[in-house]
């Protein structure tokens, strides 16, 4: 251990003796329309391929050897720049690009540092514009949605934003919104995520190989930044869809200096189904849902050194019925009020300050706050008047509450050493505070009932990190780092210490391979009785019962240019394991609350394999995907299935996505895609036999009758089973017209074009005949859309 | 004009929302019918064992004893004799067989269709009477219309070290009865009292069985080591008795502690587990450790305490 420390210790010196007589550029990458940040754009020499990328500010810093070089800068969907710079100094140099005009030419990706050329693996960023142009369920573009299209990655059942990565539940994907964790990223118990695509910059999804700077999941980071709002002109953009409508407004504070961005978003489903409810209830009941969210972020430039961004999202969904009546009789009047219903809802927030102390250091301090909150409530009182005046008032509240809330701060440093080191490091802490599960009654009738265990949990969470991407020897390069972690719960200390390396060797200019481990630690669990994303689900710490989840994950793979560069192909293999995993018991429910969550769980292990097939061309007229994802996933459990393993819900041996978008003209472009799985492994009855008889009633003592009436179902292994396979199309036509103000647009979608009536959840049932039978459920068959939409640029026309 | 459109709307979006069924068909690999052998064996009684058969999920058939099987005893790895089946009873038994404290047992039953089951297990060795205490004190509670009664039952256990010891406790109701207009015998019954035990202060780690009539639990919190704990029961558990000159009536109760084994205990765990399969609860499977079959062979010692206070 000493010895690599003291070769790399002598590396970094050999780096800095060399970098002394050598210049660097250093600035920010931006848009030159609204001057937001193009994180992760590229800049290089091309005559030596040396380069680095924007960070997630877009800040970039880069070495130039000698006094003169040409510079090239691109970004995804942009028209590269390229520079013959002279340098006689370190020198501040921003650049801004314009969106490619994918008609006129087909921009050939050649030479824009693709993934081949990076360490990382298992990662992919999709651009907020390609999200919007996918086809979506009722017309609501979800960025989660977008994401399950990628490889490795699956959705649950149908229509559920519920992310599986890898093998991994859907707790173990931190998802990051501007830096701050979203606990529950689901509206509409799973069918639309909490995220507006309007007021997205830009979605990195990184499945393995994790650099140190990350930490706290097991599976996935789902990195999304919000947009910083446009710092030259005020703008808009908005639409309207058969299920909800929504609008961004975004503008300078203060041109060129600051801006602001808010946007909104709101479903009427329940203005629109309020009719048909009456028309059904004789206008008794009131029946409704919705939900609702609204971004907001303002940045603002204080110099050549420092910004600071504020950034906060909201989002409720609430599902509920009301009552209100009151009748008169005999003088008497009786009023009644009830209210029940579920809502949920995420709210983060977060300061950042970057600084800049020298053009090789660079700081994001960042504060942040997240809170998600599950509510099951019912409300009711009732009013009674009698003829002489005498009042009678009854009340009775009764609540299921669960929730989660971080307070946390962190610092975040990259060091460009030089062109050969790029250096991270930085801490973190936070304060969780859990309710696990609280159930409280209160009314008039005396007594008051709160479920035992539902005392609040505290949790403290460090870490720290530092990561380092070097070149130690031509074509090969390495990211390898350190990430230390520790949670303090009921006042147990869990410590981890988890080593990650990445590395990249490039055969030619066209074919890199790779290879990554990375050990991650968890110390939260998300307690789920369901794939659907239901709120229900609770998440809960590691305690001194429950100890942390941890995983190590290996990953090898090939990336490859193809067609001149203009298509990116990867395969990748992985085999991840996964250690104190937990599950209901068998026969616990979650709506027991008798007993405290802790002790319906059960804990175990996971372990998952496959492949990855990735075929993607990003640019041109037509651009799209093809994914294929061959893998097996594994539980084992002691308490589970009798100790045998057995395969997880969503051991999905093929999975298929294919996305394709051609642009017409400027005017009309199509979209579409489809997607194939494998059936979701269940769970099935496969026979019925008597119990042994344990009931002594009306038993003579001394006679045996043992044989019982009773009957009982004998299930399959867990998970022996699969449902149907399922497959689906969706395919997606918009027609865009410039106006006077700017621009509008018509979008028609079809979701499950040819009608597929994929399996949502199996049920027995048994027929008139005293028969068996499987039914299979489906939610959504298929479903045409037709939304509006509309950008107003003022002062641009 | 407005109002139609969003009614219109309205039932386009339910309409398209709503969710459709229809059968499928999934290919069951098991469809013949297998043998299904209970029997729970208490040391110092003969064995009883029930043979029937498991139905096929996808038909109607009605599960029925089978009668015709040859049913072989093993002790020790020895075989010890048959089982002949008892029409009345509707079981295999053989009266000169006593099952022993800390034996194993195999029963091997052959039949011409079904094929051969068999299941081997061991009788837990027996705690001593120093071992287990039971106490038994009666609680009244004066609720100003009537006294509610109530039991409290405190067990003090020697748990034995170095291995896995699972218990279950019964509370027995035996009703002793004797009318001259309906018999010239006293008629003995016998029966679980259902809604009877609770254990005091439950720290979740026992399962509740047959109406609250079994607690089962293992030996995980106090494993080889002294314990005791209480358990409650909601019923006067004193005895009754009343006489006439035609008539004899006794009620008085019995907790019965089983030392079983443990598959009888997963048996147990895995059938509770089972009950209420829901879209809320993942379904599982019934232990058996049956080979080639279904159902359980499950033994046990047991201690019994009567309960001899009498009510005023």
């Amino acid at each position: 251990m000493n010895k690599i420390l003291w070769i790399k210790l002598a590396i970094l010196c050999l780096v800095i003796s060399n970098s002394e007589a050598q210049h660097r550029i250093s600035g920010y990458i931006k848009d030159v329309k609204t001057g937001e940040s193009l994180i992760g754009a590229n800049i290089w020499q091309p005559a030596t391929s040396k380069g680095t990328a924007a960070n997630t500010y877009g800040f970039y810093s880069l070495n130039i050897p000698g006094d003169t070089a040409t510079i090239k800068v691109s970004y995804v969907g942009y028209q590269s720049q390229e520079l013959f710079i002279k340098l006689n100094k370190d020198t501040t140099l921003h650049f801004q690009l314009s969106l490619s005009d994918v008609l006129s030419e087909e921009v050939v990706v050649k030479g824009n540092r693709p993934n081949l050329e990076l360490t990382k693996m298992s990662s992919m960023k999709i651009p907020a514009q390609q999200i919007k142009n996918i086809p979506a369920l009722l017309g609501e573009v979800d960025v989660l949605k977008a994401i399950q299209l990628m490889p490795g990655v699956q959705g649950g059942t149908e229509g559920s934003s519920g992310i599986y990565v890898r093998g991994g539940g859907p707790d173990q994907n931190l998802i990051l919104l501007d830096g701050v964790p979203v606990y529950n990223a689901s509206h509409l118990f799973g069918f639309f995520s909490v995220f507006n695509a309007d007021a997205i910059n830009n979605v990195e999804v990184v499945k393995g190989g994790f650099p140190a700077r990350y930490g706290g999941r097991l599976s996935s980071v789902i990195d999304i930044n919000m947009k910083e709002g446009n710092m030259q002109n005020w703008q808009a953009e908005g639409g309207i869809g058969i299920i909800s409508s929504r609008l961004s407004v975004e503008g300078p504070i203060r041109k060129n200096k600051g801006s602001i961005i808010v946007s909104g978003r709101r479903t009427y489903i329940d203005i629109l189904a309020r009719p048909l409810i009456k028309a059904n209830t004789d206008g008794d009941a009131n029946l409704g849902y919705y939900f609702y969210d609204l971004n907001a972020k303002a940045n603002y430039i204080f110099g050549d050194k420092d910004r600071v961004y504020i950034s906060a999202y909201t989002g409720t969904d609430k599902f509920y019925a009301k009552d209100d009546y009151s009748y008169s009789y005999d003088n008497n009047t009786d009023e009644y009020k009830d209210e029940a219903g579920i809502q949920w809802g995420n709210i983060t927030t977060a300061l950042r300050w970057n600084h800049l102390f020298s053009n090789r250091l660079f700081l994001n301090t960042t504060a942040t706050y997240s809170k998600y909150n599950f509510r099951l409530f019912q409300d009711s009182y009732s009013k009674y008047t009698s003829g002489d005046g005498t009042i009678s008032e009854n009340s009775y509240y009764a609540a299921y509450n669960s929730g989660i809330q971080d307070y946390g701060t962190r610092f975040d440093f990259d060091y460009y050493l030089s062109n050969q080191h790029a250096i991270k490091f930085g801490v973190n802490y936070i304060y969780h505070i859990f309710q696990p599960e609280a159930f409280n009654v209160e009314g008039d009738f005396g007594d008051e009932f709160e479920m035992p265990n539902s005392d609040l949990i505290y949790g403290n969470e460090y870490a720290a990190y530092v990561e380092d991407e070097f070149e130690p020897i031509s074509k090969l390069k390495i990211n390898a780092g350190l990430h230390a972690s520790a949670f303090y719960v009921n006042q147990k200390w869990y410590p981890s210490l988890q080593p990650r390396i990445s590395t990249r060797y490039l055969i030619n200019e066209n074919l890199s391979v790779k290879a990554s481990y990375a050990e991650m630690a968890q110390f939260l669990h998300l307690l789920t009785n369901s794939g659907i994303g239901l709120p229900t689900d609770l998440w809960v710490p590691a305690t001194d019962n429950i100890k942390p989840q941890l995983s190590q994950q290996t990953a090898v793979g090939i990336s490859s240019l193809l067609g001149k560069g203009k298509y990116e192909a990867s395969i990748e293999g992985y085999y991840k394991n996964m250690e104190n995993l937990i599950e209901y018991k068998e026969g616990s429910n979650f709506l027991d609350l008798s007993e405290s969550w802790e002790s319906k769980v059960t804990t175990g292990n996971g372990w998952s394999y496959g492949s990855e097939f990735l075929l993607r061309k990003n640019e041109g007229k037509f651009n799209g995907w093809i994914g294929y994802t061959l893998s097996w996933n594994y539980r084992q459990f002691d308490e589970l299935n009798f100790g045998k393993a057995f395969p997880y819900k969503y051991d999905r041996r093929h999975d298929i996505s294919i996305v394709a978008n051609y642009k017409f003209s400027e005017r009309f472009e199509m979209s579409g895609t489809w997607v194939y799985g494998t059936g979701n492994a269940i769970t099935v009855p496969i026979a019925r036999f008597p119990v042994l008889d344990t009931n002594d009633n009306n038993q003579y003592e001394d006679d045996y009758y043992y044989y019982s009436e009773d009957e009982v179902y004998q299930y399959s292994d867990r998970n022996a089973y699969r449902m149907p396979s399922y497959h689906r199309a969706d395919l997606g036509l918009t027609w865009h017209k410039p106006k006077k103000w700017g621009e509008a647009s018509w979008s028609i979608s079809v979701y499950n074009l040819y009608n597929r009536q994929n399996p949502f959840y199996i049920d027995t049932y048994t027929n008139e005949n005293g028969e068996k039978n499987f039914t299979q459920i489906s939610l959504f068959q298929i479903i045409p859309s037709i939304s509006y939409s509309f950008k107003i640029y003022p002062n641009e026309k | 004009m407005k109002n139609k459109i969003v009614f219109i709307l309205g039932i386009m979006t339910f309409t398209l929302l709503w969710a459709c069924e229809k059968d499928i068909e999934i290919e069951i690999k098991e469809t013949e019918e297998k043998m299904v052998l209970n029997s729970w064996l208490e040391a110092g009684e003969a064995p009883a064992v029930s043979l029937s058969n498991s139905i096929f999920i996808f038909s109607n058939k009605q599960s029925a004893e089978i009668e015709n099987a040859i049913v072989k005893m093993f002790e020790n790895g020895k075989e010890i004799g048959t089982l002949t089946y008892q029409t009345d009873a509707e079981l295999y038994t053989n009266e000169s067989i006593i099952i022993k404290d800390f034996h194993e047992y195999e029963i091997v039953a052959e039949h011409p269709e079904h094929g051969e089951v068999s299941a081997v297990d061991r009788v837990p060795e027996k705690y001593g009477n120093t071992d287990i205490k039971m106490n038994y004190k009666n609680n009244v509670e004066e609720n100003g219309v009537w006294p509610m009664y109530s039991g409290e039952i405190t067990f003090e256990i020697k748990d034995k070290p170095n291995q896995k010891n699972y218990y279950l406790f019964k509370h027995i109701t035996i009703t002793e009865e004797y009318n001259a207009d309906v018999s010239e015998d006293t008629v003995v019954r016998k029966s679980n009292a259902n809604y009877g035990l609770e254990i005091n202060g439950s720290q979740g780690k026992e399962v509740y069985m047959s109406g609250n009539s079994f607690i089962i639990l293992n030996d995980d919190i106090f494993d080889g080591k002294s314990t005791q704990f209480r358990i409650n029961s909601y019923n006067d558990l004193r005895m009754s008795e009343s006489s006439g000159p035609d008539y004899y009536y006794k009620e008085y109760h019995q907790i019965e502690m089983h030392q079983i084994s443990e598959s009888l205990y997963r048996y147990f765990i895995s059938l509770d587990a089972n009950q209420y399969p829901d879209v809320f609860t993942e379904p599982s499977q019934v232990y058996s450790n049956i080979v080639n079959g279904y159902g359980i062979l499950g033994l046990s010692t047991k201690q019994v305490f009567t309960i001899d206070e009498k009510r005023e």
